[in-house]
């Protein structure tokens, strides 16, 4: 990042926390600190700090990173690559705002997301100077719950996509390495859970138990791991007879140190991409599990659960469903750039 | 080739069975039985319970997995418990209805897709295809049931309430009145109906559809055959449509095979919004339910479908492309 | 390949320039002779030994002729004869026997089943015996409880033999007659599986009511058409049921002129009411209710009634109704009886708990329950907190449970939300595994509430036991009428209503919404489609003034002829005020 983005940001950081100071005392001054809002304080101190101190570093490690970044390593052409694509640094700017958000949330919300005023005068108010996206049923204000309900639902994704990822890699490093036997009965397994209906087992599983975030996370990540195997499988099945995975088996290293050290870093360029994509995916289908009443339940807001409570309201409080709709819009379109950017970034077949 | 399809549709066997049991499994644990919906204080106990003795519930679970097993290797789906119904009846029903609407959906999503694909490729990094990738990822990101929902607000209602040319129905597959119509009019009456439902479904996947095709056209354009093509002065619609796309359809035609199990397997929450008595919404409902004969049997179609769809995509693309075969057989 | 493309690319758009589209667009009206009815669901068996839902009982009143018509009136049923009501199948009953535990029935001789059979008394008796058959799982066989023996003494007339008499010996007897010829060669167990039933169109189901089933296409519409023998002919020789899952979807099919008949969400009323003046407002009254039930069994806090008592007097009733715009549509509840009942309501014994804070925090701070430094009360180091569970999918009974959560927490009550999928929902609720939860009943058209408070009945959610209700029970079902038994069944929920089970949350009312074209409606408790086949439509069938009576097409009406015309027109008046 160059110091005038950092000093931007830097100005941006001070202003929020004069606008929301009083906010910021109230925080400081209450007995018992809840974990958002410690969050939310350190978040702001640590991003503070962070963008005043880095030009420092910056200047000061100048040339020699300069150096590092003019090379021609792998990631350094991929770095390059990224920068030049426009739409891809726009979804990555985006993805830092929308997680920096989840985390500043308690001091940028207007509102608290769950509390109910006198409910007959508050109640679907149109979007206003007051309540910029309006107001729902109970008069809670959308926009505060729109910011809210990004923490759930990105958190979600995130946790998912890394439940995910960790056992798609895992079963597909373990796959492809060895294969065999081992190779046919990790594909075989994994075809069972494509060809399985996803729909049936979470609705299943989510019945079984009550829904809850922790269910809904975990459930989508141990039924979304599939697409990271076999892109994994098939990296390492190319990378297995290249020559130095020979030389380090001949050098006596054991499987487990070659796979983590050597294999597994080289696959990490479709991962990658395809994790920023399952992210955008994942909070899709929760806002779906949550149209057919089983993903996060209300008062917790999640963008899902918020479209679901405002879809009987379209006709009549049109801004209660539309938001929160718009707001996975734009999130997933953000994460789908990144994941296109970084895929036409990190391809070497898409240069030219 | 044929051998090996031979495999994987014996190797196909043992896999359907067994998720099909796993599903069996499953649904039991799930709390509550088809009875359940029965709860009311006007109901006695010995009712309920005998409705469980005639759906054969109140035998252990090993003799019923038996039982369904039996049957369902005969061919003999069973009885729905919901509907009381043979399901060999209800399933081509219900299947013919999502097919209606899926089908039509499949031509929007690859019909648009590859259009776009094709002209975005073709300009590449021209203010169109600037234009058109952000549409297109602005549509591909949204959840389809809120899509829908704004199409019927907009198509529906405010065309009707603003007395605009074109209003379509919000709802249902057929008119009121659409057995007094002619056939012209049967013909008419059913595309508008399908239009709102299947836009909704095939928007955001043909989206998908155009960022594939773009980027498989673009890899072929580069390549030098496309080159010598366009020196040796053919026409560019020559060199696009005839040379160019052939071999840039490879991907989009392993794409296709893998849209079975959508075709066949609907989409709940669309059908739902849209009153469409499709396949989604026959299988939630039935999971809701705990309709354990007709869940298996839906499962059954989705499975084999999703089988059958990746082996298609697999032979359509040894099909498409000679390497692949030749190192097949070879 | 281009033309191919271009080919795929102008389908849709040909297709909307075929016949009807630019220029002359025909006036959007609604068809003259059918009457169109909006529903969240599909039927399901519409044959009155079986019917499962509500709206398979609707259709089953409509299609099937019941022995005896009842009518609410006055906070009462009322039976009504052949003479008072063209519908019904006897002319006459009599209370007979040494103690008058039997009932017999005259049945008129006049009355056939659409397939032409003339309608007996081995139908009636067929139908009740079967009814208590337990290989048929009917849900209605508790009816058959005190009933001992039937006994045919000719085609039209029959005994029923009570084990004693009781209060409700007509509301198990004079219920609808399902046809004998049809189904008794069936093993009754497999009577849901009957071919009739689950393909009923054109003719196949045979009813005896002024409709039949015209046609069935599951999921998407039920037609319903005259019964050729059924006389006088019904006015509206098409009426047809749409199900339609989305609420939105259904309001906008009714905002865009497709319905004429829908129920009606409470915040809705005002939207229909500006942007559609065309509907009128039905309202069917106060039959359904929600409360909150307390399992003592699984929460110390429970087993005492003053805490429970405090529970009620935390939640501002009157603040949730306004809050979900329930307005003039639902009141607060107080106990089993809603105040429709004219015998079984007592309005000082039952009424609903005023909204009072600070008696509540008094009785929990009586009862030991002290606010904690976090303000939720702890008693022996165990805070005041609990599940509070309710089933996916009702909004009414979501949006309430998250404002009463917050009024609980303003008298240090912790509840914990739960939302579990509908059939857990209901397997937890039968096995007790429950701490607090939020339902709902419809308040049966019966008295008998025994089920619901007695020792180990399934239906007594809240392990309620009390000797003295016990007796009060026994005595009512003594009773040999309904009125001698309101006094007991008045006092029994006084005693059940002090010791707070549940907590009652509101009574509400079903909104109906119908297109002023329609006339003659009568909806009200007892249902929405009672006098079907007297409706009429202005400037269509029925309609007093319109030149030609028989305009409605033939090819709607069934065949087999016998339609007599319009005979049977009756007054032109409008339906209940809104």
């Amino acid at each position: 990042m160059s110091g005038l983005t950092c000093l931007t940001v830097w100005l941006l950081l001070l202003l929020l926390a004069m606008a929301r100071r009083d906010r910021i005392a109230d925080i400081l001054a209450a007995p018992t600190l809840p974990p958002g809002d410690m969050i939310a304080l350190g978040s702001l101190a640590f991003f503070l700090l962070a963008n005043w101190a880095w030009p420092l570093f910056d200047l000061t490690a100048g040339r020699s990173r300069r150096a590092r970044e003019s090379g021609i390593s792998q990631w350094s052409l991929a770095m390059r690559q990224f920068r030049r694509n426009r739409m891809a640094i726009a979804g990555l700017i985006v993805m830092i705002l929308l997680y920096a958000i989840t985390l500043l949330t308690p001091l940028i919300a207007p509102f608290d997301p769950s509390v109910q005023g006198d409910i007959v005068a508050t109640r679907y108010l149109a979007p206003s100077a007051e309540n910029p996206m309006g107001t729902d049923r109970f008069g809670r204000d959308i926009l505060s719950r729109t910011l809210y309900g990004a923490r759930i639902s990105l958190s979600i994704g995130f946790i998912a996509m890394a439940i995910g990822v960790g056992l798609g890699t895992l079963i597909g490093a373990v796959a492809g390495y060895f294969g065999g036997i081992i190779d046919s009965a990790l594909m075989r397994f994994t075809d069972m859970m494509l060809a399985f209906p996803r729909l049936i087992l979470l609705i299943v599983i989510i019945a079984l138990f009550e829904p809850s975030i922790f269910l809904v996370v975990v459930v989508l990540g141990l039924t979304g791991w599939m697409g990271i195997a076999r892109i994994v499988r098939s990296e390492v099945l190319s990378l297995r007879e290249r020559e130095f995975v020979q030389a380090a088996r001949a050098l006596g290293m054991s499987d487990l140190r070659i796979i983590v050290r050597h294999v597994v870093p080289n696959t990490l360029a479709p991962v990658i991409v395809f994790a920023t994509l399952l992210i955008g995916n994942t909070i899709l289908v929760e806002a779906g599990l949550s149209f057919l009443g089983l993903g996060v339940q209300p008062p917790t807001p999640s963008w899902g659960n918020m479209i679901s409570e405002g879809r009987d309201a379209l006709l009549t409080a049109w801004w209660v469903a539309t938001f929160p709709g718009l707001a996975i819009v734009f999130t997933v379109v953000a994460f789908n750039l990144l994941g296109d950017g970084l895929r036409d970034a990190l391809d070497p077949r898409l240069r030219t | 080739m044929l051998s090996f399809l031979g495999r994987r549709l014996l190797g196909a066997i043992p896999l359907v069975l067994g998720i099909l049991t796993l599903i069996f499994f499953i649904m039991h644990l799930a709390p509550g039985d088809p009875t359940t919906r029965y709860s009311d204080p006007s109901i006695s106990p010995e009712v309920i319970e005998q409705m469980r003795v005639n759906l054969g519930l109140d035998q252990p679970l090993p003799i019923q997995y038996f039982r369904w097993m039996t049957s369902f290797l005969r061919g003999d789906f069973g009885y729905s418990f919901g509907q009381m119904r043979p399901i060999a009846e209800i399933l081509p029903e219900v299947l013919w209805n999502t097919l209606q609407l899926t089908l039509v959906s499949l031509v929007i999503i690859f019909g648009l897709g590859m259009l776009i694909g094709i002209y975005q490729a073709v300009r590449q990094y021209s203010a169109g295809d600037n234009v058109l990738t952000f549409v297109a990822l602005f549509f591909y990101s949204m959840p389809a049931f809120w899509f829908a929902l704004m199409l019927i607000l907009i198509f529906a209602l405010r065309a009707s309430q603003g007395d605009w040319v074109i209003q379509f129905p919000a709802s249902q597959m057929t008119s009121l009145d659409y057995d007094l119509m002619s056939i012209g009019e049967k013909i008419r009456d059913r595309i508008m109906h399908l239009i709102l439902p299947a836009t909704a479904l095939g928007v955001g996947s043909a989206a998908g559809v155009a960022r594939y095709m773009r980027g498989s056209m673009l890899e072929v354009i580069r390549q030098d055959y496309i080159r010598t093509a366009r020196a040796k002065g053919l026409s560019e619609g020559r060199v696009v449509f005839h040379h160019a796309l052939r071999n840039a359809l490879l991907p989009i035609i392993t794409l296709m095979g893998l849209t079975l199990p959508y075709l066949f397997g609907g989409s709940v929450l669309v059908e739902t919004i849209f009153a469409w008595p499709g396949m989604g919404r026959l299988i939630v409902d039935a999971v809701f339910q705990r309709d354990y004969p007709l869940v298996m049997a839906a499962s059954f179609v989705i499975t084999v479908m999703v089988i059958l769809g990746n082996l298609l995509a697999d032979a359509l693309y040894a099909v498409a492309d000679p390497r692949i075969r030749v190192r097949q057989d070879g | 390949m281009r033309t191919t493309l271009i080919a795929i690319a102008s389908v849709p758009v040909l297709a909307l320039a075929l016949p009807g589209c630019g220029g002359d667009r025909p006036e959007r009206s609604r068809p003259p002779d059918t009457v169109t009815i909006i529903e969240l669901a599909d039927i399901s068996k519409p044959m009155p030994l079986i019917s499962e839902t509500s709206l398979d009982s609707e259709v089953s009143s409509i299609m099937y002729r019941p022995l005896l018509a009842s009518r609410w009136e006055d906070g009462e049923l009322h039976y009504l004869t052949a003479d008072e009501d063209e519908r019904s199948l006897a002319r006459g009953y009599e209370f007979t026997g040494p103690d008058r535990a039997s009932l017999r029935y005259r049945m008129r001789s006049d009355a056939r089943w659409s397939d032409g059979t003339p309608v007996t008394s081995h139908d009636a008796v067929w139908t009740m015996e079967t009814r208590g058959d337990p290989r048929a799982a009917s849900p209605r066989q508790a009816y058959n409880r005190q009933i001992r023996a039937f006994e045919v003494e000719d085609d039209s007339t029959f005994v029923i033999h009570f084990t004693r008499p009781y209060p409700e010996m007509l509301f198990h007897s004079a219920g609808q007659v399902a046809p004998r010829h049809l189904y008794a060669d069936h093993d009754p167990s497999q009577l849901r599986s009957h071919p009739a039933v689950n393909s009923p169109g054109g003719g196949s189901l045979v009813v005896s009511g002024p409709y039949m089933v015209g046609e069935w296409l599951r999921g998407q519409r039920l037609v319903l058409v005259p019964n050729p023998e059924y006389h006088p002919q019904p006015t509206i020789p098409r009426i047809v049921f749409l199900p339609i899952p989305e609420e939105t979807t259904r309001m906008i099919e009714l905002q865009t002129g497709n319905a004429d008949v829908m129920d009606l969400p409470f915040d809705k009323i005002d939207l229909i009411r500006t942007g559609s003046p065309e509907v009128r407002f039905e309202t069917r009254r106060r039959r359904f209710y929600d409360y909150i039930a307390y399992n003592p069994r699984t929460h110390p806090a429970f087993e005492d009634a003053s805490v429970r008592r405090a529970l009620g007097l935390a939640i501002d009733v009157p603040a949730i109704l306004a809050a979900l715009q329930l307005g003039p549509w639902a009141e607060p509840a107080g106990g089993p009886y809603a105040p429709i009942f004219r015998l079984l309501y007592d309005p000082a014994e039952q009424a609903p708990l005023p909204f009072d804070p600070d008696e509540a925090a008094r009785l929990l701070d009586a009862t030991g329950w002290i606010p904690g430094p976090d303000g939720i009360r702890v008693r022996d180091g165990q805070p005041l907190r609990f599940t509070l569970s309710t089933n996916a999918g009702n909004q009414r009974r979501s949006d309430a449970s998250q404002i009463i959560q917050q009024q609980w927490r303003r008298v240090g009550i912790d509840a914990r939300l739960q939302t579990l999928e509908t059939n857990t929902f209901f397997d937890r609720l039968n096995s007790r595994e429950f701490e607090a939860s939020m339902a709902g009943w419809g308040v049966g058209l019966s008295a008998d509430m025994s089920d619901m408070w007695t020792g180990d009945r399934p239906f007594n959610l809240t392990s309620f036991s009390d000797p003295e209700v016990d007796r009060l029970f026994d005595l009512a079902l003594g009773q040999p009428t309904e009125e001698e038994a309101a006094m007991y069944w008045r006092e029994a929920a006084g005693r059940i209503v002090a010791a707070q089970p549940y907590t009652w949350l509101f009574y509400f009312d079903q909104v109906v919404g119908v297109n002023d074209r329609i006339r003659n409606t009568r909806i009200d408790t007892l249902g929405s489609y009672q006098n079907i086949h007297e409706w009429w439509i202005v400037g269509g069938a029925g309609d007093p003034d319109r030149a030609d009576p028989t305009t409605a097409d033939p090819d709607l009406l069934s065949d087999a002829g016998g339609s007599a015309g319009f005979a049977g027109q009756t007054n032109g008046g409008n339906g209940q005020d809104p």
